[in-house]
């Protein structure tokens, strides 16, 4: 494309300023919006992830032969089943579990109340599976973590050190308060409970996790069951669904953060550019009209328009990469507190604007720029 | 005879409003190298579907449209856009001059499609024959109606076309204007040039050496 062509173009713009500044804004807007939307994006993945690994495991494998009535009464089984049955999950490579921890629970008297001592193994993936940031808090030997209820209870603090079963544990931690059971637990390392209460290599429960990210019509639970049926027919796997629910519910705002809000976005930009672009095609009729009686072909005049579009493009790339950084970075971590630090300038997106803005504003551009090719010059030439 | 335009039972009909509209009745004419063409007719007659016919710009329903020789709609759409390049000029009653232009880009714009680089020589002599060489970093809004056409007549000239097709020029010009403009085309007819003018006006007859008169049906008288 000649000089003179992109001087048409850049003089035009200086005349019709009002069209090119709508333009420019709506397509900053559609930019910054992206930007920041996978800026902080990242921070929301995060913050997801965070928010439904607090909510907890939801499955729970236990021995076959466990009493129902009495594990929803107690809240564990009364039955035990051997520890190496983890190993036998994790060797199995088709499982989809993730977040394998050992548990044994066991309820004695201490101090006059009734207490839930609850040993805890390190978490495993099964084999072939990525590491994963572990779920659960790991009890290190010697040490115990103490519900909210006996550490107030008895005014215990951290550092404090405890009998339990006539061995002496340090107090690592104080739990807070959940309103539940574990208000009243007293967790330790799974091998130092297995030696205190004499049950070497047991194991009551072990805890999982499952996306229950299956194809639409398929039943988690039964699903779970048939994969856990083939391992270890002796155990029997609990869905919590009002956790896989809420984690399903989370999921799907963040999918649907990205899924629908974006687009809209993008399309409304869209239109408004075509729209401005139409307009301006016909505030220049007679331009367009003169431009092809001296001699410019379709192709040329197409340009002008579209060449218009990249100039706007390129423009709100950069600006809009800008906008939505600074948005990031000075909304961001007041949206996103706990994931805060992963609201980070992302070179690529820039690229991408680069990329992505001109030819989105040349694409919303060619209607009307074939519009203006095949406008009658008669009918704009004319004055009969 | 040496024939810069023929044409030969040009007709152009077209449907407006659901009704039939004959803008252009079997047309015969014959337009000579340095013919002055005066063409007048009815406001409707379709003088200006005649001049745009000519210059390649509306393709009659039926006939033949023959510049310098060429079928001119028997070209392919990028031989007829450089032929108008390089061998019509146009001016209009409205100027249609490019607004966010100086004066010496709109003059100059047919560098672009004819990619002749103008002369700034030549570029100054003509603007100063036709009183605008002071007006040429000016923009079309800064000037008065008789320098915008006188503009649109340098940017009709300055690539040295065969032929001029000129749409009323005077039509919106006070009689002093108009007359620069008059002359201007005559002289270039006289240099070799070839002119088809649409006027309602009865003055440009002087300047004319040929009237057709659009009715019912055309008739050419020399003058």
């Amino acid at each position: 494309m000649s000089c003179m062509k992109w001087s048409l173009i850049l003089k035009e713009i200086q005349y019709r300023k009002a069209n090119f500044l709508l333009a420019l804004m709506a397509l900053v807007l559609a930019v910054a919006l992206f930007v920041s939307f996978f800026t902080m994006g990242q921070a929301l993945k995060k913050e997801t992830i965070r928010l439904t690994r607090d909510m907890g495991f939801n499955l729970s494998i236990i021995p076959e032969a466990t009493n129902m009535n009495d594990y929803w009464i107690n809240g564990y089984s009364d039955k035990t089943m051997p520890q190496e049955y983890i190993t036998k999950l994790i060797e199995f490579r088709d499982l989809s579990y993730a977040h394998l921890t050992a548990t044994l629970h066991h309820t004695i008297q201490w101090k006059d109340k009734d207490v839930i001592l609850t040993g805890v193994s390190p978490e495993l993936e099964v084999e072939g599976n990525r590491k994963k940031t572990p779920m659960f808090f790991l009890v290190p030997k010697g040490k115990v973590y103490l519900g909210y209820e006996l550490a107030s209870q008895f005014g215990l603090a951290p550092g404090e050190n405890i009998e339990v079963l006539g061995k002496t544990f340090s107090v690592e931690k104080t739990m807070v308060e959940t309103g539940s059971q574990e208000d009243i637990k007293i967790y330790m390392d799974l091998a130092e409970l297995q030696d205190l209460v004499r049950m070497p290599g047991r194991v009551n429960e072990i805890k999982a996790l499952n996306c229950l990210c299956l194809a639409e019509g398929v039943d988690p639970t039964e699903y779970l069951r048939k994969q856990l049926g083939q391992v270890l027919p002796q155990a029997k796997v609990i869905v919590n669904k009002t956790i896989a629910n809420a984690r399903k519910q989370q999921r799907h705002t963040i999918d649907n953060y990205f899924a629908v809000i974006l687009p809209i976005v993008i399309v409304v930009c869209f239109i408004w550019i075509a729209a401005l672009a139409i307009i301006n095609v016909n505030d220049r009729r007679q331009e367009i009209g003169i431009f092809k009686a001296i001699g410019f072909g379709p192709a040329p005049i197409a340009w002008l328009f579209i060449g218009k579009s990249l100039i706007i493009g390129a423009l709100a790339a950069v600006i809009g990469y800008g906008v939505g950084i600074s948005l990031s970075l000075y909304i961001g971590p007041d949206i996103f507190k706990v994931t805060a630090s992963s609201i980070q300038v992302d070179v690529a997106l820039l690229i991408w604007s680069l990329v992505l803005a001109p030819v989105g504003a040349a694409l919303a551009t060619v209607i009307p720029s074939l519009l203006a090719t095949f406008q009658d010059p008669a009918t704009t030439l004319s004055h009969e | 005879m040496n024939d810069i335009v023929k044409l030969h039972q040009v007709a152009k009909s077209y449907e407006k409003n659901g009704s039939h509209i004959q803008a252009l009745q079997s047309m015969d004419l014959s337009v000579q190298k340095g013919d002055f063409t005066l063409v007048k007719g009815a406001s409707g007659s379709g003088k200006t579907t005649l001049l745009l016919s000519i210059g390649g710009m509306l393709q009659p329903t039926s006939g033949e449209v023959h510049v310098l020789g060429k079928n001119i709609y028997a070209l392919s759409d990028r031989e007829k856009v450089k032929f108008r390049a390089h061998n019509v000029g146009f001016i209009f009653q409205m100027f249609h001059l490019i607004p966010y232009l100086h004066v010496r880009e709109n003059i100059l714009i047919n560098n672009e499609t004819t990619g002749i680089k103008v002369n700034e020589n030549d570029l100054l002599k003509l603007t100063d024959e036709l009183g605008i060489s002071h007006r040429l970093d000016h923009r079309p809004s800064q000037l008065s109606a008789g320098e915008k056409q006188r503009v649109a007549l340098a940017r009709a000239l300055i690539k040295k076309p065969e032929v001029i097709l000129a749409d009323e020029p005077t039509g919106n010009l006070d009689v002093e204007n108009s007359q620069v403009v008059l002359q201007k085309l005559r002289s270039f007819c006289d240099e070799g040039g070839t002119v088809v003018m649409v006027s309602h006006d009865n003055y440009p007859d002087q300047y004319a050496n040929k009237l057709v008169t659009i009715g019912q049906r055309a008739e050419t008288v020399n003058l």
